[in-house]
């Protein structure tokens, strides 16, 4: 029988060890078997290195390692199967479910919300968790445990931001945005990387994120779409138009106005004017806080803003200066008027104001002037 | 002659827990080779499947283990407990019943082990 050294006992215990197995009871079973049958060997020992790696390959297939893999797998994977099971069920019936809630959608059936957002819950919450979760037990080096943990984590941003952005919920496009950069700035050069790393699936590897940046730039387009040029324009437009009808009647009323030259005629043309220049100011007062545009006089230069985004206060806090603002706008009518005239109540223009679109502040402004002036030419 | 490995993966863990409710303790070479002895070395396991499965098996509680110093190396001895020795007739009863199943579904004579 061949007696092992103490100093080969430690040799092959290091050689165990570097060969990636580092649980300890696995390191001593192997030792003891692989002792044992360098003991037992019908053949008279010669070289002990070159006997002990042929004994010991004979233990795996590709690596030593997978001994410990396996018993990994097994003893924490006893759900493993099931896991699996699971994973695949809960996708075919999330992707089921989805597709169902679309047909819903289009058709404008009821409960196409609650099934897009079951089918979806179950992708981006049940699927694909799960799906990470195995892929991550499976493989064991620390980067390829990263890789696919930024893919599970954009793959769900992504999913909750389609959800988000179907049931009107806040945060949609930020998610989206994230996502889908994500995919591409960080995923796939991570994912080019790693796949490198083994010269058989280069093309594979190159192909798939190709479909990876351009899948993702699409659905990006698709995000960043924005409300049409025509609608904006012509959202414009009709502002436009009803600010043209009104300059007409302005320079008519006041042509006939100025025609009078009695002292209460010239007075009367006097406030007109005045009140004239603080309905525009007020006007542009109103633009300024929306857009952060000031001083302009033509609405040509808004024709690039989203007349969405058009909404009093929205970018400027508001305070009470726009209040104090309609206020003075009061007083210009108070001038044409007399102070105790009631008959133009503008209490809705001091209540409402905030959050109101602009175009429909300005058409209500637009139909004061006219009452004003139709009044004063009496 | 040899079996294939994927005759005795399925049957891997029935082997050794019938082995050691008939021993008193065993450690993994010392399976290998009992169950080759058994098989006149027509079932030979390999390292790669029994490890995982003993280490598996202890950490579901069907075995226990002792180790010895032999000099300066460890001996694991795996020995069977209470929860596992049920198992192992549980084992043995499904495998002798899957068995006599196959030979009805395969039409196999055991007495010349010939397919008709």
């Amino acid at each position: 029988m061949y007696v092992i050294s103490e100093d080969q006992i430690d040799y092959i215990l290091a050689d165990i060890a570097a060969q990636g197995v580092t649980d300890e009871h696995l390191q001593n079973n192997i030792l003891d078997h692989v002792c044992c049958l360098l003991e037992n060997s019908a053949e008279p020992i010669l070289d002990f290195e070159a006997s002990y790696r042929k004994h010991i390959e004979s233990f795996y297939k590709n690596n030593l390692k997978e001994i410990e893999v396996e018993a990994n797998l097994l003893i924490n994977f006893k759900h493993y199967y099931l896991m699996k099971k699971f994973m695949l069920l809960s996708g075919m019936i999330g992707a089921g479910i989805l597709l169902l809630g679309n047909l819903f959608k289009f058709m404008h059936w009821p409960g196409a919300a609650i099934l897009l957002l079951t089918g979806i819950t179950l992708l981006a919450l049940i699927f694909i968790p799960i799906m990470f979760y195995l892929k991550i037990k499976e493989n064991q080096s620390v980067a390829e445990k990263i890789f696919l943990s930024v893919g599970l984590i954009l793959a769900s941003a992504f999913c909750l931001s389609v959800l988000f952005k179907l049931l009107h919920w806040p945060g949609a496009n930020l998610l989206g945005n994230i996502s889908l950069f994500g995919a591409i700035l960080v995923f796939s050069p991570l994912y080019l990387v790693y796949g490198f790393k083994s010269k058989d699936n280069r093309t594979n590897v190159l192909i798939t994120t190709i479909l990876i940046i351009s899948a993702a730039g699409m659905l990006y387009s698709l995000i960043a779409i924005r409300i049409s040029r025509t609608v904006q324009e012509s959202s414009w437009m009709v502002v436009e138009n009803n600010h043209k009808s009104n300059e007409n009647f302005r320079s008519l009323c006041l042509n006939t106005l100025s025609k009078d030259s009695t002292q209460d005629g010239k007075e009367k043309y006097q406030n007109c004017l005045s009140f004239l220049q603080k309905s525009d100011s007020l006007k542009w007062h109103v633009i300024y806080t929306a857009t952060g545009i000031s001083g302009n006089t033509n609405y040509n230069s808004l024709m690039d803003v989203n007349p969405n985004d058009l909404i009093i206060g929205k970018l400027l806090p508001t305070d009470n200066s726009q209040v104090r603002e309609l206020i003075q706008f009061e007083a210009g009518l108070n001038q044409i008027y007399g102070s105790s005239n009631q008959a133009f109540d503008i209490e809705w223009a001091k209540q409402n104001i905030f959050g109101l679109r602009i175009s429909e502040i300005f058409i209500r402004i637009n139909d004061i002037e006219r009452d004003a002036l139709l009044y004063a030419l009496k | 002659m040899l079996y294939s490995s994927e005759l005795i993966k399925g049957t891997l863990r029935t082997i050794i827990l019938k082995l050691l409710c008939d021993q008193q303790r065993m450690y993994g070479y010392e399976i290998t080779q009992k169950v080759k002895e058994l098989t006149n070395n027509r079932i030979q396991l390999t390292e790669g499947a029994l490890y995982p499965s003993l280490h598996a098996m202890e950490s579901e509680g069907l075995l226990v283990t002792e180790t010895e110093y032999i000099g300066k190396r460890v001996r694991k001895y795996y020995s069977i407990s209470k929860t596992g020795k049920a198992k192992a007739t549980e084992k043995v009863n499904e495998l002798a019943e899957f068995m006599e199943t196959m030979r009805v579904l395969l039409n196999i004579d055991l007495r010349t082990l010939t397919v008709q």
